[in-house]
């Protein structure tokens, strides 16, 4: 829900455990207390998608055990060891930090990873000011640049947190398939087909829309790869690419808004304790004012279902 | 629900396109085979046996259709 800096204030001030998501000025203005926060000003809401800095978006986490951890590039291959060992760990991380890279490159090799339940978002800013990403620990009240914040929830026996994802994009079965011979937020070549090929003079030739990410093939999921730019011969992303996965460039989606309530209204159950959707899928797909059915939460610059994920919308329901 | 090491074996050196509903086994999946193509040894399919099997337990029925599907290979 959306909220104005009082009511939100007065929930911390009652107490309450709350993950929340707002401009860089209004959370580091808020009270200590029992809450999490990472910056942005793009949110879904009931009323549809907003643009804001005087509101926040809260999720009130009714969960009676939890803890609050801060991870540099160093100690962040323990997020998903240090949660509980039936639980759900929310993570923030500021977009465009060491730690944003760390945890882009490697998290799925970390220890437990897949294991225990890891959700999270890349915290960001109003793409027409000048801002700073931070992650929050509002336990404490530090702010930060270069750290990531998580916040740990133990599930109450007999139930268990479920994360899954919508994905509105599918791999184009037409185009080819596209491999990358290394790791990395950055391509010159790749083989298309088998044969190696300059990827930006590919994109160019070929006049894909670099509106459509990548989608890897994950063996039953598409996993989403922007692309953020094209210079100097470079293409850019704003998630690795892997070696040795299956990427197809994503069909065209004529309507954002259609193919989203398509996708909501498959969804039998919509009561999430987190959500959260891509700023790439708010700015392409024209969201601002336009209603989503269900799963509303902030608009974000990166998405983590474990790993990180591009133009995706994230959810976790307690099943 | 458990995997047994040939099983694991067979699951990780399928050229069969899998299709698995779970994300986390989707995900883990993948990166498990690709673990395995760099290093295909018998320590590497215990170690994927344990992973797989962690998150089998974990899941418990509501992986029975992916869990079919790794012992339908």
């Amino acid at each position: 829900m959306l909220l104005d800096f009082e009511k939100t204030a007065a929930l911390i001030g009652e107490g309450k455990l709350l993950h929340i998501a707002g401009t860089e000025s209004l959370l580091r203005a808020l009270p200590k207390g029992n809450w999490i926060g990472g910056s942005t000003e793009y949110f879904v809401a009931n009323t549809g998608g907003i643009v804001t800095d005087s509101q926040l978006s809260v999720n009130i986490l009714d969960f009676s055990e939890y803890t609050f951890t801060v991870y540099d590039c160093d100690t962040i291959e323990k997020v998903a060891a240090d949660g509980y060992e039936n639980g759900l760990t929310i993570l923030i991380i500021p977009f465009n930090s060491d730690v944003h890279t760390e945890y882009a490159g490697k998290a799925p090799a970390y220890e437990d990873m897949f294991i225990k339940p890891v959700v999270g978002w890349i915290s960001g800013l109003n793409l027409g000011k000048e801002q700073t990403p931070i992650a929050v620990n509002g336990f404490t009240g530090e702010c930060f640049a270069d750290k990531a914040v998580a916040l740990s929830l133990k599930v109450p026996d007999g139930k268990r947190a479920d994360i899954k994802i919508v994905n509105i994009f599918d791999e184009d079965d037409s185009s080819p398939v596209i491999h990358f011979d290394k790791n990395g937020f950055a391509a010159q070549v790749c083989l298309v087909d088998g044969e190696e090929v300059d990827f930006a003079e590919y994109i160019e030739e070929n006049a894909i829309d670099t509106n459509l990410p990548l989608v890897g093939d994950y063996s039953g999921m598409g996993v989403n790869v922007s692309i953020k730019s094209i210079a100097d011969g470079i293409v850019n992303f704003y998630a690795p690419v892997f070696a040795d996965i299956d990427y197809h460039f994503a069909k065209a989606i004529p309507d954002y808004e259609k193919a989203f309530g398509d996708k909501l209204n498959e969804i039998e159950n919509k009561d999430s304790v987190f959500a959260c959707n891509c700023i790439l899928n708010f700015l392409y797909g024209n969201l601002e004012g336009k209603k989503i059915n269900g799963l509303y939460g902030a608009i974000t610059f990166g998405e983590i279902a474990w790993q990180l994920l591009n133009q995706t919308l994230v959810y976790v329901t307690i099943e | 629900m458990s995997l047994n090491s040939g099983q694991v074996k067979k699951l990780l050196e399928t050229n069969k396109p899998l299709k698995f509903k779970q994300l986390a086994l989707s995900l883990m999946y993948t990166r498990l085979k690709n673990m395995y193509q760099k290093d295909p040894s018998a320590s590497t399919v215990d170690a994927c046996m344990k992973q797989l099997n962690d998150l089998f337990a974990k899941f418990g029925g509501s992986m029975n259709e992916d869990y079919k599907l790794a012992t339908s290979i």
